[in-house]
């Protein structure tokens, strides 16, 4: 993974030393509120419910074991012994004191972290496949250009004074698993008619108040292309975006409102300009330099059956369920891909506690070649496990409750903290959460359901992906109550598309009934077993669902 | 009627305006500002509290009398009262507190 050189680690020192100095100023009131937020914001202090809520940068998901540990150290000594992995693949302390961040952001610089660009109206976390590198289906690791937007993104002068934030994601799969299609800029490496390998750019795409997904402006861009065009972009976006209203200001409403052909066109325009300046093409040797960061680990000579394995699954059921569900294909015969879930039935989704992150840093470095990964579905990955230790790493998870068999299925809920938390919430969306988990907490009833993604917002702000969920759920505040709409029919895969509301919202209470009469539905009228809950949806429509979810015995 | 409230601005935690002019944590000591002339004048006193760095953004809400003292309308306001979020991670698990209910004091 990458590793800061001396530029990188004398850089986020001095962002340290310069916030220490501004916190120390507000303090004392020689900055006032007003001064101070925009820069506590710039290094990710929020102020939120309770506390203040800061939120520490995961470049594209990807962790060590030693950083992992450090974010448990962090959770312990400066917050309440546990933190949240977000939906954009980072992490948050829901309880740190102001004058202890700076003290915080020098630990985290210690291992090379910071909390630099998660908040505020900058280009913020580049977020990435969760399997890149170890995808069987995989045209080329996005990582490495992760690494290099990070870089070319982090303090840019243009570009830290945007109208609204701004969020890219990068994939490198057949499959999507970064959601391009729902970020103001996605990417997706892939091979045209030449075998070149290149990025498809998608522009415009977004959740919020206004969900749209968003179209590809360009099909195919030269690798090499890569920052000069995603300047002009931004330049674009800089010089043309609203300013006069917040909800109107995200590089979506400006791509509706000029056409995506004509934003195309207008990008295309700009990059001539900034291709013949001294931005121009990635100099082969710095991709090279980033690229040898990622280069695949030393993997060994295995054979793919691994016989022992197949013992204990039939020993353990348990087991044999976790390793149907938690596990993914890797490309590297011998090993495999483990998702751990952090939803648990009674948990809060995405949250670990800080002896869980310490566990989670030893099984990293014993078990997955020293690397963990956030996932934007606010789980864990071990991207490189061998087949012969599954069964102990499964057994260390499950001593430390890490060991829900959910992942992709109706337990695998991803819900934003919401009005338990957050002040621009609505509603909760943590005990809805736990409601539907604890209603449906049987695997046999999970595993006939099949694949379902679950979302849950408290606001409309749409944090927890709600308009991407094959159902989701957005708690509203209706005359003082919390309720509870649901759309159905959301996907954030490559065929992306944005759940339709259903109807009026329910008490909490009653959501769980509601989304059984919604599966008891579809139970009875897919058209077999493997008709997955959104393509059924997709073939019948929303009309019968609709009424199946309003029906009353 | 209404009661202000704010962050402190040390910790962020939740603070009420009490009936001597302080900021007190716990909502049933707040004061109730029953006229606009009372609401205006605790207002002015968050403003310059904010410039001597005890708080920030104070703000107004509804609450209606109880036996204990005031008590928030809202769910927003009931949570931050309680100083909590309704499911708490407590001694490595995380556990429903029934405190919002119990806020009305």
């Amino acid at each position: 993974m990458y590793r800061y050189d001396e530029f990188d680690a004398t850089f986020v020192r001095e962002r340290v030393a310069q916030f220490r100095g501004q916190v120390d100023r507000r303090l004392k009131g020689e900055l006032s509120e007003d001064e101070f937020r925009p820069l506590r914001l710039k290094n990710g202090l929020y102020l939120q419910l309770h506390a203040y809520m800061l939120r520490v940068a995961i470049p594209y998901g990807v962790l060590s074991g030693v950083q992992m540990r450090k974010l448990a150290f962090l959770a312990r000594r400066y917050d309440r012994g546990y933190g949240h992995f977000t939906t954009r693949q980072n992490i948050q302390y829901n309880w740190p004191d102001l004058p202890d961040v700076p003290d915080m952001l020098g630990h985290l610089a210690d291992v090379e972290m910071h909390a630099l660009q998660t908040s505020g109206n900058c280009i913020r976390n580049v977020t990435a496949d969760q399997f890149a590198g170890v995808a069987a289906d995989e045209v080329e690791d996005p990582r490495p250009w992760a690494e290099l937007i990070r870089q070319w993104s982090s303090l840019h002068p243009e570009f830290s004074y945007l109208p609204r934030k701004f969020k890219i994601a990068i994939t490198g799969a057949a499959q999507d698993r970064a959601a391009i299609k729902l970020h103001d800029i996605g990417l997706r490496l892939l091979k045209n008619d030449k075998g070149e390998v290149g990025f498809e750019v998608v522009v415009g795409g977004g959740q919020g108040r206004t969900p749209i997904v968003g179209p590809v402006i360009r099909s195919f861009l030269a690798k090499e292309d890569l920052l000069s065009y995603l300047e002009a972009i931004l330049r674009v976006y800089n010089m043309l975006g609203r300013r006069d209203n917040i909800y109107k200001a995200r590089i979506k409403i400006l791509v509706q409102a000029v056409g995506a052909a004509e934003y195309a066109r207008l990008v295309e325009e700009e990059w001539l300009k900034v291709k013949a300046g001294p931005l121009g093409a990635v100099p082969q040797a710095e991709i090279d330099r980033i690229q040898r960061y990622f280069a695949p680990p030393a993997y060994e000579n295995l054979p793919d059956d691994t016989p022992s394995l197949e013992a204990k699954k039939l020993q353990d059921a348990q087991f044999k369920r976790w390793y149907q569900t938690n596990l993914t294909h890797h490309r590297v015969p011998g090993y495999s891909i483990a998702t751990i879930s952090l939803k648990p039935v009674d948990g809060v989704p995405g949250d670990a506690s800080a002896d869980q992150m310490d566990v989670l840093a030893d099984l990293a470095e014993r078990f997955s070649l020293n690397e963990i990964r956030v996932t934007h579905h606010q789980n864990l990955v071990l991207p490189h496990v061998r087949k012969q230790d599954l069964y102990e790493v499964y057994t260390i998870l499950r001593a430390h409750n890490l060991a829900a068999a959910n992942i992709g299925l109706l337990g695998d809920i991803i819900a934003c903290p919401g009005l338990d938390y957050c002040n621009l919430a609505n509603a909760r969306s943590i005990p809805v959460a736990q409601k539907i988990a604890r209603r449906f907490d049987d695997p046999k009833k999970l595993a006939e359901i099949g694949e379902l993604r679950l979302n849950i917002s408290g606001c409309i702000n749409a944090c927890g992906h709600h308009h991407v969920g094959h159902i989701g759920i957005l708690g509203v505040d209706k005359q003082g109550q919390e309720l509870y709409q649901i759309t159905l029919g959301g996907s954030s895969a490559l065929d992306a598309s944005v759940g339709k509301i259903m109807g009026p919202g329910f008490p909490s209470d009653d959501v769980p009934d509601a989304i059984a009469r919604i599966l008891d539905f579809y139970l009875a009228q897919r058209s077999d077993a493997k008709e997955r809950f959104i393509d059924c949806y997709r073939r019948l429509g929303p009309d019968p669902f609709k009424e199946a979810l309003y029906a009353r015995a | 009627m209404k009661v202000l409230t704010a962050n402190r601005l040390k910790d962020g935690a939740v603070v009420y305006f009490g009936k001597n002019g302080n900021w007190l944590e716990q909502l049933s000591e707040a004061q109730i500002l029953a006229e606009p002339s009372q609401l205006e004048e605790a207002k002015k006193r968050a403003q310059e509290d904010e410039k001597s760095q005890l708080i920030v953004a104070a703000y107004d809400f509804e609450v209606e009398p109880g036996q204990k003292g005031p008590v928030a309308l809202s769910m927003r306001e009931k949570i931050r009262a309680a100083h909590e979020p309704t499911i708490l991670y407590d001694q490595g698990s995380w556990v429903t507190t029934d405190r919002v209910k119990n806020v009305s004091l």
